[in-house]
């Protein structure tokens, strides 16, 4: 363990010890460079205090962050009373930032079985929430494409191409480890590029060390495209099933609403887009009205998927 | 002259000029029932609504703060001098209250809220799973009960949660993620929602959500609660608790270890969200799409345009056309077929789809071959159908799952939706969680559907036993007060559940009175517009008594009434009179009936002495043999009967209060012959048939709505002579030398009319916190038009001078042109010659408005037409004078060869009839039956008719 490892360390304990005093302080638990990572000097400590909770009605006068010290080093600290602590682990998708912030903290202190029991189920991740986020981060992975692709092969800039290139990266770098059964974290493209560097260097860190150039960019979105491809079924599946089902055109809207309301995410009608321009679901058009007075039809934006058939 | 305002034993009114009030100066005493007479627009209600009410109310408002003044309708202060001795006064007008489909009789009179307080205080629970008892404890017994497990014990706390009506369970699921839980118990098999779940929905028994674990220690409590909350919320209200790795919890229902916590009385309310119903949002009712609405033309064939437009519209290039042509291929049927010649399975797959079933698309032959896109790419491959019809309710749940209940969309859609009785809760608009507590083996909406007069029994029958008995029964105390009261004015075939907007006038009127009374306030000024319409005259002895009970509290009631019971029950009387309109506008006579009776100018005292009446007719018409035969009839109240109505006659329908009558006339026979003559697309009462519909080519329902929207209407342009007069006026030299087409003499078109005042009249001011100020166009001088057109004058009038011009006036001036004499003559005759020809539809009575449009169909009479005259209590607001005018009206009409049917209490209308239907005997499930039919003297022959009782008295007098 190094000096500044070492001098972290014992700050810390002697914050728990005195935290642990505390009746209302129910768990302490480590974030951050402390927890999975390297310190330095100019490090602080990450915590969140799960305190007891208030009485029904009493705004809980915790604050998002203290700050807090401890033999001159910084502690930042969050309070949350333990209901909310529960509802964040439970409701939160399973690798959502929040529980990817969890999956790499240590419960340092708890004074409450349940709350240890708690903690270490936060660790796993469920197949249908990682489905989920499949679903998710495919919607998201696909939005700036298009965009990349209309600057690269119309307006032949290369540079703004690769800035629209770079949105994707996150997106696809957390499809790779949710495929590899892992949880994205805040360095999810380092976790990614551990998983499958061919794949990263390729449309990520040679574009750095190498210079941007059309070709390069070029490279980057076909292989993209053809990484897309290739985990279709991965990343899409509940949407085609949602299509299939229906058997017959669906409009934008209701797949949004879709969406929403049984997965709980949003993006969907981009990932159709991307399909359709995959020729794997057909696009179509369903009827509406602009205003309420409208006498003309419009097209709404619609899609059908036929199956395998 | 006035002494201090406690010796002040009446309301002075000094120098009132409201309207056609002639500087109207009267003492009205307090603390009795004053009824204010007159012929209709004689002057009544200018003087009991829009001077003493008006100015009591303009003097309260005056006491609030200019800021709270800003968001309250403002009162104009009436042109009087003074008054004296007003108390704080309320209105208790016929009005329908609104078209909210949220407002019940419940909530109207406000016994919702205390039916709401008796079911969280004394109702039983049942266990959702076996039905057996269970308790009901606070979040403090709650507690309590749970450390009484000891310190030490591990307690798991879940909540019972169930699908959602027409969702699948990932619906669900998601919610429960949202809330913040993950664990599920299904049928004893503990699941977690982040995981992929392989599940038969259909034989799912039950589902709980694992709140929490906790430990119970001493100083945890705050966390046991709030998890115990957090349990109540998700389980609303069940809540059970487990003992993991023990099996001697005793908590709740033995088997299933739930209680219910903390029950409020808003978990019983259908307007409160969390409780409504997640279907219908608490409405009851739920639309789906109507065939008839979607086809309203059932001759045409698809291809000819059967559907309409809005809903599906095929082109051989459309979505539509590429459905209907793959359809029409690969069912077997023609496009060119009409829709009602199509087989019923082919009906079936058209408006509710092809059930999963695919079959090819195709390209109709005769689709543009320039055609591409992607619509090309799905030539060719197997597809299914939503239907037409299902289509449209998915996009209907669609916007009621966002919960947005009035977006533009939904609006569209409704126009071939109707509503039926919602699914999920059938119709009693709460989650089905508030339907398992009882009250006497009742549930709260089953207790809203009884009768008033069976529910005062019901009432009685409950016993309270325990703690909740003193609070129990002070609750039970104020529901039975309440209705009581509403027994009192006749309401007793009612009940809680009734929607608001289906009530009458008069009876939502009732309803606000009895709630007044129920308030036990004394000291003030009630006003009522003629509380006896709509009541049976066996009902208006209840509804006099309490008026009598209202002053007996001791306020002054002043009642603006005809109604001879009510006349002879006030204390002190005024008539207003002693003509309409310009003729009126006076005190005739006031004091005692004797007083009135003794007066020679006062039209009431006529009519009441003997000196006039509505005669008998010398005989009644004979049968022509045609008539309109309704079979079946069944819809609300009505038992199935069959009713024949004698064409070529005058017919009244008459009965008690809810016996059936308007259900009978508006909503079956109406709405029938509206489906049949005008629009296919109007839904009708439930029927079996209607005979004889091919006699009658039109119908027409004569109400006293206003002619018109705004203050342009008129009764020129309602009846349609102004055009003609504006004709005369185009054809003058001038206007033909300038070159003035008729339009320039309609206040509607801006080339003649005042640009100022924009053909007004009048210029409106806003004032914020003051009322508006109406004032008299300067520009014009509020004759509507500029100085121009002015100046074009007929045999030396100017367009506004006839507008100008009394009805009486002008069947002289216009004699030699015959189409407009002749219908301005018809005016005239209905007692109608003080009017303006250019009066505003605005100033105009309810009585007034309806002789109007009474004028404008005898103008128009053909020969050959055989026209259905519906007139619903055609005697509101009408004098025994005004009566008899009416009459005579419709006697015109008949002879004319037309039927008048008439829905009618007025003995004095019924006895005139040629043929009358009485239907009851008693209101709501106590009536729908044909009481008697036949002439008045057969129905006064009919011993179970009550209308053949009082009518007996009246054919006697009559007789003699």
């Amino acid at each position: 363990m190094d000096s500044d490892t070492a001098r972290f360390q014992a700050a810390l304990d002697a914050f728990v010890e005195r935290a642990s005093r505390d009746q209302q302080v129910l768990a302490i638990v480590l974030f951050g460079s402390l927890s999975y990572d390297v310190v330095w000097h100019r490090s602080d400590i990450d915590l969140m205090l799960v305190i007891a909770d208030l009485p029904a009605g009493a705004k809980h006068a915790t604050r998002d962050g203290v700050a807090l010290v401890e033999d001159d080093v910084y502690i930042h600290a969050s309070l949350m009373p333990r209901s909310e602590f529960k509802r964040q682990i439970d409701s939160a998708l399973r690798s959502s930032f929040l529980h990817s912030m969890f999956s790499r903290s240590r419960l340092v202190f708890t004074r409450d079985d349940t709350l240890q029991a708690l903690y270490d189920d936060a660790q796993r991740l469920g197949a249908r929430d990682r489905q989920t986020q499949l679903l998710n981060a495919g919607s998201f992975a696909v939005l700036p494409l298009a965009k990349a692709e209309k600057f690269l092969r119309i307006k032949h800039d290369p540079l703004t191409a690769y800035l629209w290139l770079t949105h994707a990266y996150t997106p696809l770098a957390q499809i790779e480890v949710y495929l590899a059964g892992g949880i994205a974290g805040r360095e999810v493209l380092d976790q990614a590029r551990a998983l499958n560097p061919a794949f990263f260097d390729a449309i990520y860190t040679d574009m750095l060390s190498g210079g941007i150039t059309a070709e390069r960019v070029e490279n980057a979105l076909q292989l993209i495209d053809d990484y897309l491809t290739e985990h279709l079924h991965d990343l899409y599946q509940p949407l085609l099933d949602y299509l299939a089902e229906a058997g017959t055109i669906r409009s934008a809207t209701e797949i949004g609403t879709w969406a929403r309301r049984e997965l709980g995410i949003e993006g969907a009608v981009s990932a159709c887009e991307w399909l359709a321009d995959k020729e794997i679901v057909t696009l179509a058009a369903a009827p509406t009205r602009l205003t309420p007075k409208s006498l003309a039809d419009v097209q709404e934006l619609a899609f059908l998927y036929l199956g395998d058939a | 002259m006035d002494g201090p305002a406690e010796r002040r034993s009446t309301i002075a009114v000094h120098g009132a000029r409201v309207h056609n009030l002639k500087n109207v100066t009267v003492e009205i005493p307090r603390d009795k029932l004053v009824v204010v007479t007159g012929l209709s627009g004689s002057g009544k209600s200018s003087l009991a609504f829009d001077t003493i009410y008006a100015e009591g109310q303009r003097r309260y408002m005056e006491s609030l703060s200019t800021y709270a003044r800003r968001f309250v309708a403002q009162v104009a202060k009436p042109d009087l001098d003074f008054i004296y001795g007003l108390s704080p006064v309320i209105s208790i007008a016929q009005k329908t209250i609104g078209h909210n489909p949220r407002s019940t009789v419940g909530t109207l009179t406000d016994i919702g809220s205390y039916l709401n307080l008796l079911f969280a205080t004394i109702a039983s629970a049942e266990c959702p799973f076996c039905a057996g008892p269970i308790p009901i404890r606070t979040t403090p017994q709650l507690l309590d009960d749970l450390l009484g497990f000891g310190p030490g014990t591990l307690v798991e706390l879940r909540a019972p949660v169930w699908p959602i009506y027409g969702e699948n369970l990932d619906v669900l699921f998601t919610e429960i993620r949202k809330k913040g839980y993950r664990r599920l118990l299904i049928d004893g098999r503990e699941v977690d929602l982040s995981d992929e779940l392989e599940l038969d929905e259909t034989a799912i028994g039950r589902m709980e959500v694992i709140i929490d674990r906790v430990e119970l220690r001493p100083g945890r409590e705050k966390e046991l609660a709030t998890s115990l909350r957090n349990a109540l919320l998700v389980g609303d209200p069940y809540v059970s608790v487990h003992l993991p790795g023990r099996d001697d919890c005793t908590w709740g229902c033995p088997e299933h270890k739930l209680v219910v916590g903390d029950l409020q009385p808003s978990f019983f309310m259908f307007n409160e969200p969390a409780s409504a119903c997640r279907t219908c949002l608490g409405l009851g009712t739920h639309l789906q799409v109507h065939p008839d609405l979607l086809v309203p033309d059932k001759s045409r064939s698809i291809n000819g345009g059967c559907f309409i437009r809005d809903a599906f519209f095929p082109t051989p290039d459309n979505w539509a056309g590429r459905m209907a042509y793959s359809l029409s291929q690969h069912y077997g049927f023609s496009l060119d077929t009409p829709f009602a010649e199509l087989p019923p399975d082919i009906v079936d797959l058209l408006l509710y789809g092809s059930h999963g079933h695919k079959f090819t698309l195709l390209l109709p032959p005769d689709a543009n071959p320039k055609n591409t896109g992607g619509w090309m790419r799905m030539i060719g491959k197997p597809i299914g159908f939503d239907g037409v019809a299902r289509q449209i309710e998915s996009h209907y749940r669609h916007y009621r799952q966002q919960e947005v209940a009035k977006t533009w969309m939904e609006g569209w859609l409704t126009k071939v939706m109707v509503e039926h009785r919602c699914p999920d809760c059938q119709g009693s608009r709460l989650k089905p969680s508030r339907l398992r507590f009882r009250v006497q083996g009742r549930t709260i909406h089953e207790i809203g559907e009884i009768n008033f007069d069976e529910l005062q029994e019901f009432l009685a029958g409950i016993t309270i036993e325990g703690a909740q008995r003193s609070a129990g029964e002070h609750v039970l105390r104020e529901i039975r007060g309440r209705l009581d009261l509403l027994l009192g004015i006749g309401l007793d075939y009612l009940n809680f559940n009734r929607r608001s907007s289906t009530l009458s006038g008069g009876e939502s009127q009732r309803i606000r009175l009895s709630t007044q009374i129920g308030s036990g306030l004394m000291g003030m000024l009630y006003v009522l517009d003629e509380p006896s319409i709509g009541l049976h005259p066996k009902d208006n002895a209840k509804m006099i008594a309490t008026l009598r009970h209202l002053r007996d509290l001791g306020n002054t009631v002043i009642v603006v009434e005809h109604d001879e019971d009510t006349i002879r029950a006030a204390d002190h009387l005024v008539e207003m009179g002693p003509g309409p309109g310009l003729h009126g506008g006076e005190v005739v006579a006031q004091g005692s009936l004797a007083d009135l009776l003794a007066c020679p100018a006062s039209p009431t005292g006529r009519f009441f002495g003997g000196r006039e009446s509505i005669p008998l007719p010398a005989k009644r018409r004979k049968p022509t043999g045609k008539q309109l035969v309704i079979r079946g009839a069944r819809e609300n109240n009505l038992r199935s009967i069959d009713v024949a109505i004698p064409l070529g006659q005058l017919v009244c329908v008459t009965g008690a209060s809810g016996s059936g009558k308007s259900t009978l006339v508006n909503e079956i026979l109406a709405k029938r012959l509206h489906n049949a003559l005008v629009d296919s697309r109007m839904l009708y009462g439930e029927h079996d048939a209607i005979e004889g519909l091919e006699h009658v080519s039109r119908l027409t329902n004569i109400d006293q709505s206003p002619i018109g929207r705004n203050s342009r209407s008129n009764p020129a342009t309602y009846i349609g002579f102004y055009d003609d007069i504006r004709k005369l006026f185009a054809a003058t030299d001038l206007a033909r030398e300038r070159g003035y087409t008729a339009g320039r003499f309609s206040f509607n078109v801006a080339e003649g009319r005042c640009a100022e005042c924009s053909g007004e009249g009048n210029i409106t001011t806003k004032l914020y916190f003051m009322p508006d100020v109406e004032t008299v166009c300067e520009s014009c001088k509020g004759q509507r038009y500029n100085p121009e057109t002015l100046e074009v004058t007929y045999r030396g009038k100017t367009i506004a001078d006839v507008l100008d011009m009394p009805v009486e006036e002008g069947c002289g001036f216009f004699a030699d042109q015959r189409r407009i004499a002749t219908r301005i003559d018809v005016l005239n005759q209905l007692g109608l010659g003080y009017l303006t020809l250019g009066q505003s539809s605005t100033t105009l009575s309810g009585g007034e408005a309806q002789r109007v449009k009474l004028a404008a169909e005898l103008s128009k009479l053909r020969r050959g037409d055989h026209v259905l005259y519906i007139l619903d209590e055609p005697t509101t607001g009408l004098h025994l004078a005004d009566i008899a005018r009416l009459l005579d009206c419709l006697n015109r009409l008949v002879a004319a060869g037309h039927t008048v049917l008439v829905i009618e209490h007025h003995l004095d209308v019924i006895k005139t009839a040629d043929h009358v239907i009485d239907l009851g005997p008693e209101g709501g499930h106590s009536g729908g039956e044909v009481v008697v039919v036949g002439t008045p003297e057969e129905v006064a022959a009919c011993e179970r008719s009550y209308t053949g009782r009082y009518l007996r008295r009246v054919l006697a007098n009559g007789a003699g």
